[in-house]
């Protein structure tokens, strides 16, 4: 009986010490400067444009996140918005909560037809000579409903110098949000607009797009997003 | 086995000093660190550098003399001509010190990182430029008296 109670005694230090180890990722890894390396859906690489290839995240220990990437730079005469912002926090050291920008889709369809409703304005090119366009910043205002919202990604990876972290989300909800540098061809350029507003909205939706974009929405993908850290 | 009055005391012993001694290594983890910048920052300061990535630059006029009050208030003179137009050169914001960083309601989501000492504040940001690399500014202040502001 003594030499079992010296046995527990000489274990109790191992159990006890052991349960000091974490087996969660500490938060003050994510802290810091991370470089996109690739991404992935469904397992397969996704190619990069050089305007997504260049999209970096920094992540400060008040909870605030920046992203650069180089989507939209092409606008406004080639100085657009290259910087953005939202929230981070880490929850039980196995998951990662971005907050970021998205878009809700919210075409209006015609009740008889179902074609996409879009507004339309008349240009006077000559006296006489009226055309009549698609009214691109009216109709995309309408189309879209910018709100942000709160990602839940899982950490795969995380350490000084990498960061692998996984979201299951639909298509659409990828694709026309800030996760993280979109595709510059599924935006537009909206103007004019005032100094200062954003100037970027997803694509014009048509009778040709409207079902593809929809189909994007109720398709669910995993995309694994893998990110180096960098000195600054 | 013979139960003497000494084994049964160790018994006792061992029984009872099990949780404390579980209750010890377990806070044992925990660190007691303290930070007490966000009561360092209090006070009123005044500006007297600015540099860019290590390059002096002209001052930030926005922000020429900062109040940084205990109840989390900052006032900001900002000098800059379209205020003193405007006559908008006393502005107020919201203040907190989270994560190690002094965040400026005004400033967010930028926020700066501070370095104090009883009569001067150091505090640095960084931001992406338009080529995606990372820009540091740093400002420098010295602590004045106190001003009040109607």
């Amino acid at each position: 009986m003594k030499t079992v109670y010296r046995l527990f005694i000489l274990l109790l230090p191992l159990f006890v010490l052991s349960s000091c180890q974490k087996d969660a990722y500490d938060e003050s890894i994510m802290v810091g400067l991370w470089k996109q390396v690739s991404v992935t859906e469904d397992g397969i690489p996704i190619s990069l444009t050089p305007e997504q290839a260049n999209c970096q995240l920094l992540m400060e220990a008040n909870g605030a996140c920046r992203y650069y990437h180089q989507s939209f730079k092409s606008y406004n005469k080639g100085v657009g918005t290259t910087s953005f912002y939202g929230t981070w926090s880490m929850l039980d050291g196995k998951w990662i909560n971005f907050t970021t920008d998205k878009w809700q889709f919210i075409p209006i369809l015609s009740s008889d037809s179902m074609k996409i409703k879009l507004d339309h304005r008349e240009i006077i090119r000559a006296p006489g000579d009226t055309i009549i366009v698609i009214d691109t910043l009216t109709s995309v205002k309408k189309q879209w409903s910018k709100y942000h919202i709160q990602s839940r990604f899982t950490i795969l990876q995380l350490s000084d110098t990498e960061m692998e972290i996984r979201l299951k989300t639909f298509v659409g909800e990828k694709k026309y949000a800030l996760i993280f540098a979109p595709d510059p061809q599924d935006f537009v350029e909206l103007k004019p607009v005032a100094a200062g507003v954003m100037n970027y909205s997803p694509k014009l939706v048509t009778d040709q797009n409207y079902w593809i974009i929809r189909k994007e929405f109720q398709t669910l993908k995993t995309y694994i997003f893998k990110f180096k850290k960098e000195t600054y | 086995m013979k139960i003497t009055v000494e084994s049964s005391f160790f018994h006792i012993l061992l029984h009872a000093c099990l949780p404390i001694l579980i209750m010890f290594i377990g806070t044992s983890c925990q660190s007691d660190v303290v930070d007490d910048t966000a009561t360092k920052i209090v006070g009123t300061w005044h500006q007297t550098s600015l540099t860019k990535d290590g390059v002096n630059a002209v001052k930030d006029s926005t922000r020429l003399l900062m109040q940084i009050d205990a109840t989390n208030i900052c006032v900001l003179c900002d000098s800059s001509a379209a205020s003193v137009k405007a006559k908008t050169i006393v502005k107020r914001s919201g203040w907190s010190y989270t994560g190690g960083l002094f965040n400026l309601a005004i400033d967010l989501p930028a926020s700066w990182k501070p370095i104090t000492d009883a009569n001067s504040l150091v505090i640095e940001r960084v931001d992406f430029n338009q080529a995606g690399s990372i820009s540091k500014t740093t400002l420098r202040f010295e602590r004045v008296s106190n001003i009040d502001f109607k």
